[in-house]
């Protein structure tokens, strides 16, 4: 605890206040040569007043109030902290449960490791929010839960649970299931579907189930009321899927089922249909990204990307969000942010596609994804432009609290 | 027309035999002025407004106030800026499988191996590579040598640079073998080796003692071990960890071998190591990589480039083309600026110092008279993200321009949707014969006009 209080008072010498309770006292300014908002025109010169975890006053011309801790990067950039719009790591053990392909009450806020070394080096890399998606094995798979990167409870690190239904298509359900070559598929671990047709079999099958015994008025297993929230609309979709034969028939159950909110997720050959995507309003977390294929999946199901995958959904008017998906942990999303920027998505898209694109998609940009007062104070200070790679993260701000600073070398994390 | 390209071929033919390497793509003999807004020529310091004079394939001239010579062609990139071309000093890409499966194949060669028209090669010189070290992979004991190559040819024999250059040492087991076994495996070679030398030496005294013909020839797959225990040839020691550093140091003192260690991702501990040494090292495309302090029970961030400089290690940056951020040696330099080194030093690593690496300083590298003309035109600062490779000359010769460069094209832009397909009725139907190609279709332009190639 001794630890907390002198992170506050001394932030940049010790930087470990991320373990602590907030006490009201906390007031923090941050000032930067630029500030990018992600609300407004980024600022030249100012500062950030954050008090009690959140972010009270932005702006030039007012005296930081007394007492107050400063944090000061000269030359630095302070942008929004980032959000990894789709993470697939921080797991306790498993991230699919692979005794069943439909399991959409599934949580996966039962299987986060708050203390998993993942999440310990998200930080550093300026992610602050991440959406931690179950796995690819199951046909629905269950929801999500938007965390913070660092945080002492889990209270203070729970955003939003729950959120989002997620649905696989194409072959990542399949993987690894056959029938058996002799005998009968009646063991336990026999698991469908084992082709893209039984994967949209069994999604079907599920939201029709869910869907007739809803106009019958039936009372819905715990299991079925997950779906049935999405079939009213109240519980976005969200479809990772690769190939854009996927994305067509991702469409067709849309209609079908009449699914008013969809997202599209990993989705490495959307840009093809970018013009349909937008013209249905849908949105889409790009990740990971990937220039030629690296795994037997990824050269299957989508060997033809284009380096401007996400300049070209955008060029179409979707929006558009990254997320690190199955690249196996953290990744350093602000080079992905100067690539895409590089390859053609604008630089005001490049930053929203890591703030307040992925904070809307996810349903939580009343809290995080830009800076603005009553927001979380989750900032990234970095030690020039985001979107050019001589920059690097030089702080990381938590909830109000220093979570990383590379000057010291040192990391908070959770140890209350 | 017969009699002039007649000409040409002899002309180039004679080239060819001057430059003595028969390769088809003879030195481009002619002058070049390249008249730059800016100059970064590594060697030295930056030059506004500078001309470089290129003739016979290589640098003649590089300052400011130059004479433009009068018959050079002059090559306009008053705003743009000139640097050498990157040079990696490692690369098992852009030969398919770059291991073979036996561990102890020394004889085998890159040369053999490396594909001219594969992707990586293409990617190579578009994103501004113009020379590189192929070497077999990092999975056997005795890998083979390796080839020094520039990016633009169609055959091997035309990019070689220089044939025969480094040998690939792994020190990582394979499959489930023990560190022990495959070092037992490295000096049981070595005393074999110097077992048939002796044996060899032998037969070659007695048949000298006996006054007869020696006629014996070295065992050419033994060959370049011979090479390197004699000096002939470095060692690219592949240390998957710091440990192995130490290895191939000994390794290095007890067979006398020159080496270059190339090292893994968790190899910054050897960085003292490596400074006492003097060696420079070829570093891992990951840069950072992370640690758990058992301690604090945090993650700690090593960032490999920076522990590598503090130490006082010269290093050479190298690629990992599958991974979507570690694709370029421009963003590896601009990452190592990133995390404190200095301008000069991290674009040393991907130019220079790789050049001095593979023992072809005296060529390529920098900027400097007599070195060949292997010029990169960019659009801005090459550590800039928006900064683009405009043209790539190597030995004189444009060899990549952007504007006319289609793959990229293809990458960046929309992907035209495929023709409509017409109802089947239609399809029936043979076309009036001699109908003109649809206006505005440039793809039409190039077809034989319709009706022409049916009678």
């Amino acid at each position: 605890m001794s630890r907390m209080a002198a992170g506050v008072l001394a932030v940049g010498v010790t930087a470990l206040a991320c373990a602590g309770p907030a006490s009201a006292a906390d007031v923090l300014a941050v000032k930067a040569a630029h500030i990018i908002t992600m609300v407004g025109p980024p600022l030249d010169g100012g500062t950030v007043l954050i008090r009690d975890g959140k972010v009270v006053r932005i702006g030039r011309d007012f005296a930081i109030p007394e007492g107050a801790a400063l944090i000061e990067v000269e030359g630095g950039t302070v942008m929004p902290g980032l959000i990894d719009a789709n993470a697939m790591f921080a797991f306790r053990g498993e991230p699919n449960e692979e005794s069943e392909e439909i399991t959409p009450d599934f949580e996966v806020l039962q299987a986060i490791d708050r203390d998993s070394p993942d999440l310990k080096r998200a930080v550093q890399l300026g992610i602050t929010t991440l959406r931690v998606a179950p796995g690819n094995a199951n046909v629905i798979a269950g929801s999500g839960a938007v965390i913070k990167s660092c945080g002492p409870s889990l209270e203070s690190v729970l955003v939003k649970e729950g959120g989002q239904l997620k649905v696989v298509m194409g072959n990542d359900s399949t993987g690894g299931n056959a029938t058996p070559r002799s005998g009968r598929p009646t063991s336990f671990y026999y698991r469908q579907p084992t082709t893209r047709m039984g994967v949209v079999w069994l999604l079907r099958q599920a939201l029709f189930r869910v869907k007739t015994a809803l106009g019958k008025g039936e009372a819905l297993t715990p299991s079925d009321t997950a779906i049935a929230e999405a079939l009213k609309g109240k519980l976005p979709v969200e479809i990772s899927l690769r190939s854009a034969v996927d994305v067509e028939t991702a469409f067709e159950v849309m209609d079908e089922f009449g699914l008013r909110r969809l997202v599209l997720v990993g989705c490495p050959e959307g840009y093809k249909l970018s013009r349909e995507i937008a013209r249905r309003g849908v949105p889409v977390i790009l990740g990971p990204l990937y220039a030629y294929p690296r795994t037997w999946r990824e050269a299957s199901e989508a060997p033809d990307v284009s380096l401007n995958s996400a300049g070209l959904l955008a060029q179409a008017g979707v929006k558009v969000a990254l997320g690190s998906g199955d690249g196996g942990g953290p990744v350093d999303l602000l080079a992905w942010v100067v690539l895409t920027h590089r390859y053609g998505l604008p630089r005001e898209a490049a930053l929203a596609a890591v703030t307040t694109n992925a904070a809307d998609i996810l349903g939580v940009a009343d809290r995080v994804g830009s800076l603005a007062p009553g927001k979380d104070a989750d900032l990234v200070i970095l030690t020039g432009d985001p979107l050019q790679a001589t920059s690097r993260v030089d702080k990381v701000i938590v909830n109000g609290r220093v979570a990383y600073d590379a000057q010291s070398g040192a990391s908070a994390h959770g140890e209350g | 027309m017969v009699r002039a390209s007649r000409c040409a071929a002899v002309i180039a033919l004679a080239a060819a035999w001057v430059a003595g390497t028969g390769a088809q793509d003879a030195p481009v003999r002619e002058k070049i002025a390249v008249k730059a807004g800016k100059i970064i020529p590594i060697s030295g310091p930056d030059i506004e407004n500078g001309i470089i004079v290129i003739q016979d394939g290589r640098i003649a001239a590089v300052g400011k106030d130059l004479e433009v010579p009068w018959d050079a062609n002059v090559i306009d990139a008053a705003d743009k800026v000139v640097m050498p071309g990157y040079v990696e000093a490692h690369t098992s890409s852009g030969m398919g499988t770059p291991n073979e499966r036996v561990l102890e194949v020394p004889f085998v060669s890159a040369k053999d191996g490396v594909d001219p028209k594969s992707v990586f090669m293409e990617d190579s010189l578009r994103d501004g590579v113009t020379t590189m070290l192929a070497i077999p992979g990092n999975d056997t004991l005795l890998g083979g040598t390796g080839v020094a190559i520039k990016t633009f040819g169609l055959t091997v024999e035309e990019l070689l640079v220089r044939d025969y250059t480094g040998l690939k040492i792994s020190l990582q087991p394979r499959g489930d073998s023990s560190r022990m076994a495959h070092l037992a495996r490295f000096r049981k070679y070595m005393a074999d080796l110097d077992r048939y030398l002796g044996e060899y030496a032998d037969r070659k005294a007695d048949a000298e003692a006996a006054k007869k013909p020696f006629d014996e020839e070295l065992d050419p797959q033994k060959q370049p071990m011979i090479d390197l225990k004699n000096g002939l040839l470095s060692a690219f020691v592949y240390c998957p960890e710091a440990s192995d550093v130490v290895k191939a140091f000994e390794l290095a003192d007890e067979y006398k071998l020159k080496i270059v260690p190339v090292l893994g991702p968790r190899c910054y501990k050897a960085a003292g190591l490596l400074a006492r040494r003097g060696l420079p090292a070829i570093l891992d495309s990951a840069l950072v990589v992370w640690e758990t302090n058992e301690d604090t029970e945090t993650e700690e961030m090593k960032v490999v480039p920076k522990i590598m400089a503090d130490a006082g290690v010269k290093f050479a940056l190298q690629r990992d083309p599958n991974n979507y951020e570690t694709r370029y040696l421009w963003m590896a330099a601009a990452r190592c600026v990133a995390y404190g080194i200095s301008r000069e030093e991290a674009l040393k690593s991907v130019t220079l110092y790789p050049a001095e690496i593979i023992g072809l300083a005296d060529r390529v590298g920098s900027l400097e008279v007599g070195k060949d003309a292997n010029l990169l035109i960019l659009t801005g600062d090459p550590l800039d993200a928006q900064t683009w490779v405009d043209q790539v000359l190597i030995e004189g010769k444009v060899c990549y321009r952007r504007a006319e460069d289609e793959r990229l094209k293809r990458l960046l832009e929309e992907r035209k949707p495929p023709p409509e397909e017409k109802p089947p009725g239609d399809e029936a139907k043979p076309p009036e014969g001699g109908e003109a190609p649809a206006e505005g279709a440039p793809a039409d332009k190039e077809k034989p006009p319709a009706g022409k190639a049916e009678p």
